[in-house]
């Protein structure tokens, strides 16, 4: 096993001790419970994987990711699996072809992860179902959970950044 | 972008998305989840999160310490004051749990004696180097007792009123030798006088003189006030009789009488102010010291 592949693996089982870590976090009750609202912190995790690693890697850990969230989901399951994937895939392309890495860039595409994620959620979940007096359940419950997530993509964004640099091969580092 | 959506690494992200809408399909069809992949996912993470949430439970009670302690320490203050609250009217509920089932019995013998004029009294003090049970009530003169009152309780005669304060009187029983009650025995109807004994008082027991030598009286009859010289009510109660034996004298036989009310437990007395047959006008037995009483 050369170093190069070694340094790979270990730094994928990091990833996927991170993303696990992160499942369980957002899966213990009260520990992330902010009047009510807790944060989808997996998401930001797979994102942030998305970005520094590259679609493929992105795909595939948003994927697992979306099962072991579904596992614990009153969803169908899949649906977190399907819209991970598709999330993931989607903001590792558009660092390649439209944005760069920055922190900001990062912490928007979280943002708007969240965001579609909650939104596909909400109009499945909620609005399909014809509920009546949605307004206050979105403003209340959703909208919340949405900046809460945000607010937490950051100090993903910066931890990433970290590993990333510190699992890059000394040759290229700048 | 053209190469990616030619590579394998989109194949197999397509190959996962389809298989991720197949799971939902199967699930939105069947109305539940995938079980195999479910269950997997649970089995794997179920020890984990038990620790996880163990250990955020035990931080959060930790913490939970200081950032609710003033709130605790107000509630620990008030449920004190609950509970001192709710002693208080345990106590009240106790005492007056009593008072009720003693004024159920005074007023069952108000009743066979419609002729006593009552008034009801708590033991408040007792001399503890007194050994003839002697006693303190929380009536007085103002209550309209007077010394000699005889002192009752529903089981039978307790004592007499010695000395009267305002607001309290003492009692002496009828275990102590400074007391003296004229009985009868209801069995033989033979006559004696009931008084204290130094060493019977400690039993709760005192002794019955002056009963004649020929006398029939035996053990287990009852002995009752005779009434005679108006200072204890006529058949009432005193005691019943433990064992006889001979006077030191040979000329008269002496009883132990074992009184009926309970002596050294008595926690509420009737005092009787007026009953048919009280004589006028008796003195105050304190200020004639060993003198007899009836």
């Amino acid at each position: 096993m050369t170093k190069y592949f070694r340094r790979k693996v270990i730094k994928f089982l990091t990833y996927f001790f991170i993303v696990f870590a992160s499942y369980i976090i957002q899966t213990t009750p009260q520990l992330l419970d902010w009047f009510g609202v807790v944060p989808f912190i997996v998401l930001p995790a797979c994102i942030c994987i998305a970005v520094f690693e590259g679609e493929f890697a992105g795909g595939l850990f948003g994927f697992f990711a979306g099962l072991l969230c579904d596992s614990a989901s009153e969803t169908v399951f899949g649906f977190n699996a399907f819209v991970y994937l598709s999330l993931c895939v989607l903001a590792g392309l558009s660092t390649i072809y439209l944005f760069r890495r920055s922190t900001m860039n990062i912490m928007l595409l979280c943002l708007g992860a969240v965001l579609i994620r909650s939104s596909l959620e909400f109009f499945f979940g909620f609005i399909l179902y014809g509920y009546e007096n949605l307004a206050p359940f979105f403003y209340t419950v959703v909208a919340p959970q949405i900046v809460f997530t945000s607010i937490f993509s950051f100090p993903y964004c910066i931890f990433f950044r970290w590993l990333h640099k510190k699992f890059e091969p000394e040759e290229t580092r700048e | 972008m053209q190469k990616f959506l030619k590579s394998w690494y989109f194949k197999v992200l397509c190959a996962l998305a389809v298989f991720a809408v197949a799971l939902m399909i199967r699930a939105a069809s069947s109305g539940s989840a995938d079980v195999f992949l479910s269950q997997t996912f649970s089995v794997i993470s179920q020890p984990f999160l038990k620790v996880s949430t163990s250990v955020t439970q035990s931080v959060g009670d930790f913490l939970d310490r200081f950032v609710h302690a003033e709130e605790n320490y107000l509630k620990v203050q008030e449920l004190q004051e609950e509970l001192r609250e709710a002693n208080k009217k345990l106590v009240d509920y106790e005492r007056i749990k009593r008072e009720n089932e003693q004024f159920r019995e005074f007023l069952q013998l108000k009743e066979t004696n419609p002729d006593y004029d009552f008034a009801t009294a708590t033991v408040i003090g007792r001399d503890s180097t007194n050994r003839f049970a002697s006693f303190t009530i929380d009536k007085g003169s103002l209550d309209g007792i007077e010394a000699a009152d005889p002192v009752i309780t529903a089981d039978g005669l307790v004592g007499i009123v010695w000395e009267v304060g305002l607001t309290y009187s003492h009692v002496r029983t009828v275990l102590d030798i400074a007391v003296e009650v004229g009985v009868y025995d209801i069995a033989t109807r033979d006559s004696g006088i009931v008084t204290g004994d130094i060493s019977l008082s400690s039993e709760g027991l005192c002794q019955l003189k002056y009963l004649p030598k020929e006398s029939g009286i035996a053990s287990g009859n009852l002995i009752v006030t005779s009434g005679i010289g108006g200072v204890f009510p006529k058949d009432y109660p005193v005691g019943t009789v433990k064992s006889i034996e001979v006077d030191k004298s040979g000329l008269s036989l002496v009883a132990v009488i074992e009184p009926t009310a309970d002596i050294f437990d008595v926690t509420e007395v009737l005092v009787i102010k007026s009953f048919n047959g009280q004589s006028e006008g008796f003195g105050n037995p304190a200020e004639e010291e060993g003198g007899e009483t009836e």
